[in-house]
């Protein structure tokens, strides 16, 4: 079991979620129970002890399909966990499949996120734009990319840029990189919003990614903005951090 | 007036320095692998062999932006109709100066009317945009569009990428129905691919909206 944990309690109550958008809408109040979600996305020191204590050996922690893709391609660590540009031990860990995000977050006790669960987190009950409020992005607020021209070529050190927190004191859900979260991704998931369904449950191809990174514009920043990679994708912009569905401690 | 645009670019095998320049009088284009009729070609004899187009057209970036600009060069089409691919090799293979390389089907390449592009607006290629030839896809993402092109084979084995090999996929390419940033006109815009101008989402989360209100 890992060492650091830093996290977070988001009491049940509702969720403003959603945006009147393509593919975001329609904006809607839900209701989640409690939940707890890590405070800062996973840093590669973090990741660095699930490598170290055979993450990407133990069956029990891989889902069918994750098992099948890490043995296929021979996985045994993040995609760029080579490249000085990623691989500082604070910085978030890069390069990542949705696979390799599920399997830690398993190791640490916990699952991924759900997309409303991390909406919540980011836009706190009043269902804020972004992180800290209405206020267009700033370089004290997120590490992005204006007007998709990116201000840096790499993420920042996890436990940057307070500023920009969520009103549950989350850090970097706007920027920095993209997270993981559990839903599939279809272009009706609003619909089914409207059915409270929390987790998008067909099959696709496609997950649920949010927060934007430090690739992307201002509108991508937006905690309802939706983007969607396949899940074996291991691309430098795309992180996570792990839900949990009992108190740091709790026996299970 | 129109303000100046601040163009991202991406050029992979630079990373965070400037590519090389490029010295147009020593450049060669090398057209081969399993084709009737190869040819290293300058930029004058190229133009000679092939002919040029003028296309207005907008490509989009799997970051989330898309750019229209006047792109004027070569049809990757009529360049393959100039050496004569052989029956059975299905696969189009660009390589950069820098080494950077991809492989597409070239049927693909044909059916979106891929470009071999040498100019933007009227202007040849810098540098950041691909001197002096880059290919551009216009009806998927841009991540397989080679910049600084030097060599094109037809060759039968499909090789990934370099962006292919971290994940992005034949299902990563398809050009996603939700606004992205032109940059051109400082908005956010759907994607007029034609396919997607009347993607489920819109009509869907419209429905949705006004059933709420």
């Amino acid at each position: 079991m890992e060492t650091m944990k830093d996290i977070v309690c988001i009491e049940r109550g509702a969720a403003r979620v959603g945006a009147a958008r393509p593919m975001e809408g329609p904006e809607l109040e839900l209701m989640l129970e409690t939940f707890w979600l890590d405070r800062l996305a996973v840093s590669n020191a973090r990741y660095a002890e699930f490598i170290a204590c055979g993450g990407y050996r133990q069956r029990a922690l891989w889902s069918e399909l994750g098992w099948q893709f890490v043995r296929e391609h021979d996985l045994v660590e993040p995609a760029w966990w080579q490249d000085d540009a990623f691989n500082e031990p604070l910085q978030p860990v890069a390069g990542v499949s949705f696979h390799e995000a599920e399997a830690f977050a398993r190791w640490a006790g916990g699952r991924l996120p759900t997309e409303v669960e991390w909406e919540k987190a980011a836009r706190g009950a009043d269902g804020r734009s972004f992180p800290w409020g209405e206020q267009d992005p700033n370089s004290e607020l997120a590490v992005y990319a204006p007007g998709f021209v990116p201000s840096r070529r790499a993420p920042i050190a996890v436990d940057d840029l307070p500023l920009g927190d969520s009103p549950y004191g989350c850090r970097q859900m706007a920027g920095n990189l993209f997270e993981w979260t559990l839903d599939t991704f279809h272009v009706d998931t609003p619909a089914q919003r409207t059915q409270h369904l929390m987790v998008e449950q067909r099959v696709s191809p496609r997950r649920v990614a949010k927060g934007g990174a430090w690739t992307v514009g201002e509108s991508r920043l937006r905690c309802a903005a939706r983007y969607s990679a396949v899940p074996e994708l291991r691309d430098n912009i795309i992180g996570f951090r792990v839900a949990y569905d009992r108190p740091p401690g709790a026996s299970r | 007036m129109s303000k100046p645009k601040k163009i991202p670019t991406f050029f992979w095998e630079y990373r965070n320095r400037r590519p090389d320049d490029i010295d147009l009088a020593d450049y060669r284009l090398e057209v081969a692998g399993a084709v009737e009729h190869p040819f290293i070609a300058s930029l004058e004899e190229l133009a000679e062999r092939v002919p040029r187009v003028e296309v207005r057209r907008r490509f989009y970036c799997v970051n989330g932006w898309s750019l229209e600009a006047l792109w004027s060069g070569y049809r990757v089409a009529d360049l393959l109709a100039a050496v004569a691919p052989r029956d059975g090799f299905d696969y189009l293979r660009v390589t950069s100066v820098g080494g950077y390389e991809d492989t597409s089907p070239i049927q693909r390449l044909i059916g979106g009317d891929a470009l071999l592009a040498t100019h933007m607006d009227g202007e040849p290629l810098s540098v950041e945009r691909g001197k002096p030839m880059r290919i551009l896809l216009f009806d998927m993402y841009q991540f397989k569009g080679v910049k600084a092109v030097k060599r094109i084979e037809v060759v039968a084995d499909y090789r990934p990428g370099f962006w292919e090999k971290v994940g992005y996929s034949e299902e990563m390419i398809e050009i996603q129905p939700y606004p992205h940033f032109a940059i051109d006109l400082g908005e956010e815009r759907m994607p007029e691919i034609d396919k997607l101008a009347n993607a489920e989402p819109m009509e869907r989360s419209a429905r949705a909206r006004r059933k709420q209100s």
